[in-house]
């Protein structure tokens, strides 16, 4: 060939207005290799040193050198071998905290090096748990899914066939548009941890159908029910870092809600002299580092944080103007009297209390204008909760009155610095958990410790959800299935009883999705979800979208991969401590490409295999479930810059950061970025550093003058504020606007009991009066975290496996010796639906008479080659008897094996764990909805001959028959609704409908 | 703004072409692919060029997975197999350049060494734009050129003009015959300034001087590009045997050959069999002679020694005591 010819084809390259094949893209060897890094052509960059008076990071790369990193390989060491990386900052997507990570991504190759953390992230602060550097463990995790894949023999049976995304779209959007034209509830979302704060709900209001389904009420909707009650908001946030006394219902510092951010805050504020108190039955690494642990008997915390308040308010060491200022106490004057008049407490006790609210109850039936004084309640207060001694709470809760009393001390000497926190554990646990997290947060009212440096906040004081570029309206529909009749105070849906209600008829689903969820395994009583999952006359088309296999996507009729941490479009904020942050997680490789000028224009392209992120996806299933927009849907995902086309993900984050982000233009232009290139660069955007007291915001141009005290509205009704000693502040989210004391939408819906609508104790279903210890009944505390998993999430992550891969049964040396067994021996635990074996560990760190097991393993698979991981699932059998009998047996454990990571041939265990949760019976808690966790364990002894460890048993027929006894304890709308609707529309739902949906249905289910 | 250095748009530009031809020897040529070809000048197609996609489909199966593998190894190997030592040599290439081995095909496949180029180019474009140093890219561009890559394909593009034969080439075998021939012409411009290697083939056996040869040992001989200079491909067998009107029979290469040496020993026209191989190796010879001397002297020594070896056969006087 002629030099001038080579020129002008060389030139004429240069021109090229088509896109050139794919051969130059980055290796993307996740799945199916390990990755190769190339060696740098220049010597490392020189880490950055500061010291922060705060927990900071002190060393990490400097910002500016992120976009072109060398450092040398450490696991070339001793050889220097230099790698050159775009530092991509992202968001880990294993737990709820929203760590901020920064992926090392080769730039050269545009392989993944490792996840470290992002050092200007204000929730993490650079700092990450073990779960987030795994992050490189679950994208090359060589089992995990790459290609669509549709079912193609019957459900569970294992038969699978790849499929385009073409096809699986087409599929699933006209079965969506075909639901859509009929109904406004055949579709339904069910999601796990969201990692998320507001795409996928606007997408699902944008479908017009009430879709969403979460996994709240076996998570945390009891904590957030007595958070709600209290204050409105439903979750809260401690300032840990600064607090004097850090009271925790669980154990946070290892593994808590909000584990890595709360455990580096708690450990600063221990450093400067804060003590901490932890209740937990168990001796956690958190406890074992307290200054006061108290191993309450399960159920009884209520009585023993009650014990503490009663000596705040009898010692006078309470914060006495803090509530005179915040706390619904008229309301309590007003109206408390008829219920303490029907209340059980003792008569002398009753009398007081009503003496203090006589004259105040009396007046306001004449209709005066007065409702008594605070002195009247601070008298009712006092005498209300006198009999909750030190001396009673010992006893209830099996603790030693001592530490009570040093508890009592540690958190008087606090004033207005209490951090304290509940979420799963105890309130979770038990049947009127909620009341756990209503005393504790009575603590902090009458401490005066909220919303204060070194306090307790609420979580929408710390938390920013940024707006859309345009927003639809509610839908107008309500899905009985997700919130029935007979919980209208439930923290949310009901989603754990989704089998039974498809079981007794009340509906179904067209098209069901799970994202990055595994119901099956995750929920009690599994096997009712394995019926249901199986049945397609109940669920039609069940499309599971996840990264990896697991149990409930082994029963889908489509299998769709999705992205991990670094693979994926999410904007998430979250309550980690006093300030306001939001964190951008990116798909870091399409990122690094682009940084290299390269042209994305799906992140499937920057993904391994077909893999996708659901923000892509959701717009182009959208799309096609309304492709010529007569639904009314299209236009939702539609572009504004190119009408017509449907909306990418950097135009609708750039809008976002441009628009609804306050001070993040700035920021970014002090940088000479636009919003979304600082995002993009950074991963995170502190809003506040600190947001401390935001109730009391004076509300500006409100005449206050003319209101009464109380709530303030405008002429529409709107809410404008609270009125508090003459001025018109910004208040709580509550229908006073101030903290409930007295909770009048418990006692209007329902429960106008005084143990109800006042913090107070409930009876636990495992109180020691129903625990017959004699016969051989035990506690089985089925729901503590391991810090280093994360149930279904982390069993494809090989490092955290290795840390920590079996759950058996802890069990105290008395226990143990009266079932003769020791550590490692199998034990048979018998719930009241069915039993499983496991091995006993025998420690003191349990408190006799109750056993416990981690939650997070027991991962199984039903093809020794498909369905799991080999490492980290065991092979099992499923066998039944046609008469709702059960049985999985276990097969094989893990297992080492050759594949492309020479890892996966080191794995040295073989217990992977015991699935436990099919052996627990739903418990759904009348009020708040929330799985109570807890189980009695009618049986517990050793394992016979023939008794082998992983089996498990059930029979479905119990499992029926135990929801229709927890069910019986509702209390239904149709019964209590005090103005026909289903649920108080002040209370938040993940998704509200229009107010036309509330009404109570005409014809409920189960109802004449 | 500073003007771009132009070392960064060539690196650009071969980033590029690598890529699109990468892709075209590896998957052929496709409805994608041929708008961004159409484009070019200089390229694979004109303008007015009526493609019929099928045929492009069908002479890429036909060429490269049947008749011509575009595979390191089944040139340079000692046994004319991939996977040996030409394989790890690319693999090992790939290593430095941080690349793991590609999915779906052969680690030294023709379409994953310009695939490695095209990388290294556009990481060298990348570079050069950031301002970077770049010499340890350029350095692997040209191991990678002069260490693996114009070992061979010089011999293959031979090869292929063999195999497109001497009359008026088919259109869709043309596309692929002026693909193959831009790449040469694109690596051997890209390697100015490579350091040149000697040679790198085994070292040459008389096979008919071995004590026990026959006419199984002189046709493996004669397929084994390694030795005999050049690929001896199916259809080029069975031109000649149909140009010498000689049965042509079943089986890989060699028994191809074997059969066509027994059936002309038997038609006493093995001297007219050996002139029509000698052929088809100056014509090898003839094409490799425009190529950079140090890319093809190893290849041109073992041809003559393979005419050597057929002029012997040609002027054999007793073809029906031959060896068998």
């Amino acid at each position: 060939m002629k030099e001038n010819s080579l020129e002008r084809f060389l030139g004429s390259m240069l021109r090229l207005s088509r896109p050139v094949p794919n051969v130059t893209a980055p290796t993307n060897v996740a799945g199916v290799a390990m990755p190769a890094y190339s060696v740098a052509d220049q010597p490392p960059v020189k880490l950055t040193e500061v010291e922060h008076p705060d927990g900071r990071l002190s060393r990490y790369p400097p910002p500016e050198h992120w976009a072109d990193w060398v450092e040398y390989d450490g696991a070339k060491w001793p050889e220097r071998v230099p790698r050159r990386y775009t530092l991509v900052p992202t968001i880990c997507f294993n737990c709820e905290s929203a760590c901020g990570l920064l992926a090392y991504v080769d730039k050269t190759t545009f392989e993944v090096r490792k996840f470290e953390g992002n050092p200007a992230h204000p929730g993490s602060r650079g700092r990450n748990c073990a779960k987030g550097p795994a992050t490189h463990n679950q994208t090359y995790d060589p089992e995990r899914i790459l290609y669509p894949l549709k079912r193609v023999g019957e459900r569970g049976e294992g038969k699978w066939k790849r499929v385009t995304w073409e096809e699986a779209l087409t599929d699933i959007s006209a079965r969506m548009r075909e639901s859509r034209k009929v109904r406004k509830t055949g579709i339904m979302y069910h999601v796990g941890r969201p990692g998320e704060d507001h795409y996928t709900n606007r997408i699902i209001t944008a479908w017009g159908v009430d879709g969403h389904n979460s996994h709240t009420n076996i998570c945390s909707a009891a904590s957030r029910a007595g958070y709600a009650f209290w204050s409105g908001a439903d979750r809260p946030s401690p300032d840990h870092a600064n607090a004097r006394t850090v009271l925790l219902i669980s154990s946070h510092l290892e593994t808590g809600h909000y584990f890595n951010p709360h455990a580096q805050r708690i450990i600063e504020a221990k450093m400067n002299g804060a003590k901490i108190i932890t209740f937990d039955p168990r001796l956690s690494n958190t406890a074992a580092k307290s200054d006061c642990w108290l191993p309450t008997w399960p159920g009884s915390e209520s009585v023993v944080l009650l014990a503490i308040a009663n000596h705040l308010l009898q010692t006078g060491k309470w914060d006495r103007e803090f509530v005179r200022r915040w706390v619904n106490w008229r309301t309590f004057l007003s109206d408390g009297a008829v219920i303490v008049e029907a209340s059980n407490l003792p008569a002398a006790q009753k009398a007081t209390v009503l003496a203090a609210l006589a004259a105040s109850s009396h007046l306001r039936r004449d209709g005066g204008g007065e409702t008594g004084t605070f002195e009247d309640f601070e008298s009712a207060l006092k005498a209300l909760y006198s009999g909750f001694t030190f001396e009673f709470a010992a006893k209830e809760a099996q603790v030693p009155v001592e530490r009570i009393a040093e508890a009592a001390k540690y958190v008087a000497q606090a004033g207005n610095r209490l951090a304290a926190h509940v979420w799963r554990s105890a309130s979770m646990g038990n049947r009127g958990g909620w009341q756990v997290a209503r005393c504790l947060f009575f603590l902090n009212v009458l401490t005066g410790s909220v919303g204060t440096e070194g306090g307790t906040s609420l979580n929408t004081w710390a938390k920013f959800v940024p707006k859309a570029y345009k927003s639809p309206p509610p839908f107008e529909a309500w899905n009985e299935l997700h919130l029935p009749h007979e919980y209208p105070l439930a923290f949310y849906e009901m989603s754990f009883l989704l089998p039974h209600f498809l079981d007794e008829g009340r509906g179904d689903v067209d098209v069901y999705f799970t994202r990055v969820y595994n119901p099956m395994w995750i929920n009690p009583d599994g096997f009712m979800w394995m019926e249901a999952l199986r049945d397609p006359n109940k669920i039609k088309c069940h499309v599971a979208l996840t990264p990896t296999w697991n149990e409930s996507a082994w029963f889908a009729d489509y299998v769709l991969p999705m992205g991990h941490a670094g693979e994926r479009h999410d904007l998430m904020s979250q309550e980690t401590h006093s300030g306001m942050w939001i964190g951008f997680r990116q798909p870091v490789r399409r990122v690094a490409m682009e940084r290299a000028g390269k042209v994305v224009k799906d992140t499937r392209e920057a993904n391994p295999g077909e893999v996708w992120e659901e923000a892509e996806f959701w717009v182009d299933l959208t799309w096609r479930m309304d492709p010529d927009g007569s639904l009314g849907i299209r236009q939702w995902v539609e572009s504004v810059k190119e009408p017509g086309k449907p909306v990418g993900q950097d135009e609708y984050w750039a809008w976002m950061f441009e628009n609804s982000v306050p001070g993040l233009p700035a920021a970014a232009s002090a940088e000479g970025l636009t919003p979304l290139a600082y995002m993009r660069k950074y991963g995170c955007f502190e809003l506040k550093e600190t947001n401390y007291l935001p109730y009391e915001h004076v509300v500006a141009g409100v005449a206050s003058a003319t209101a009464a005290e109380g709530l303030v509205t405008d002429a529409t009704g709107a809410r404008l504020g609270v009125l508090v000693d003459g001025v018109v502040r910004a208040g709580f989210a509550t229908p006073s606007g101030k903290l409930e004391f007295f909770s009048p939408t418990l006692r209007d819906w329902g429960w106008p009991e005084l143990d109800h609508v006042v913090p107070w104790t409930l009876d636990s279903h495992v109180a020691p009066g129903l625990i017959d210890r004699a016969k051989g009944e035990m506690i089985l505390l089925p729901n503590f975290r391991l810090p280093h998993l994360i149930h279904t999430r982390s069993a494809n992550a090989k490092w955290l496996y290795e840390i920590g891969h079996n759950n058996p049964v802890w069990i105290h040396p008395e226990d143990a010796t009266r079932l003769g067994v020791h550590t490692g021996e199998l034990l048979r635990v018998e719930t009241e639906i069915g039993w499983f074996i496991d091995r006993a560990w025998v420690t003191e760190g349990i408190k006799p008479g109750i056993i416990a097991m981690s939650h997070h393993l027991g991962r199984w698979r039903l093809q020794d080659d498909a369905g799991g991981n080999k490492g980290t699932t065991a092979l099992a059998s499923l066998d039944e008897d046609g008469k709702g009998g059960h049985t999985l047996h276990m097969l094989k454990g893990a297992t080492a094996w050759v594949g492309p990571d020479p890892d996966t041939a080191r794995i040295w265990w073989k217990d992977v764990g015991v699935h436990q949760n099919l052996t627990h019976a739903v418990q759904p808690d009348p009020v708040s909805g929330a799985h109570c966790w807890l189980q009695k364990a009618v049986n517990v002894r050793k394992a016979v001959p023939g008794e082998r460890h992983g089996d498990v048993y059930v029979d479905t027929l119990k499992s029926r028959a135990l929801y229709q006894r927890w069910l019986a304890l509702s209390r239904s709308a149709v019964e209590h609704s005090p103005n026909g609707e289903r649920r108080p529309h002040w209370l938040n739902r993940p998704l509200k409908p229009v107010r036309a949906a509330y009404k109570l249905p005409e014809k409920p289910f189960g109802r004449r | 703004m500073s003007a771009p250095d132009p070392r960064a748009l060539t690196a650009l530009a071969r980033s590029r072409a690598y890529a699109l031809l990468a892709d075209l020897h590896g998957r052929g040529l496709r409805a994608e692919t041929v708008p961004a070809w159409l484009e070019v000048e200089g390229g694979i197609l004109s303008p007015a060029q009526t493609i019929d996609l099928d045929a492009t489909e069908e002479a890429w199966t036909r060429l490269y997975l049947l008749e011509l593998p575009a595979i390191a190894g089944a040139f340079l190997s000692p046994d004319g197999l991939v996977g040996g030592e030409a394989a790890a040599d690319v693999r090992a290439l790939r290593a430095a350049a941080g690349l793991a081995d590609p999915v779906g095909m052969e680690v030294e496949h023709l379409s994953a060494t310009l695939g490695l180029l095209a990388f290294l180019c556009g990481a060298e474009a990348d570079a050069r734009r950031d301002g970077v140093v770049a010499d340890r890219l350029v350095a692997l561009q040209h191991e990678v050129l002069a260490g693996q890559l114009l070992r061979w394909l010089p011999s293959w593009v031979a090869a292929l003009r063999g195999v497109c034969g001497p009359g008026p080439t088919p259109p869709a075998d043309a596309t692929y015959l002026a693909g193959a021939e831009l790449t040469l012409a694109l690596a051997v411009d890209h390697s100015v300034g490579a350091p040149t290697p000697g040679d790198w083939l085994p070292a040459p056996v008389s096979v008919l001087d071995e004590p026990g040869t026959g006419l199984r040992r002189i046709a493996e001989h004669l397929v084994l590009p390694s030795q005999a200079g050049g690929y001896l491909s199916r259809g080029v067998i069975l031109r000649v045997a149909r140009s010498l009107e000689l049965p042509a029979t079943f089986g890989d290469r060699a028994d191809l050959l074997e059969g066509l040496l027994c059936a002309a020993a038997q038609y006493t026209l093995v001297p007219k069999l050996a002139l029509a191989l000698d052929t088809v190796w100056a014509g090898w010879d003839a094409a490799l002679a425009a190529e950079p001397e140090w890319a093809v002297r190893p290849w041109r020594r073992r041809i003559v020694h393979t005419r050597s070896l057929l002029r012997r056969l040609e002027m054999s006087p007793q073809q029906a005591t031959f060896p068998k």
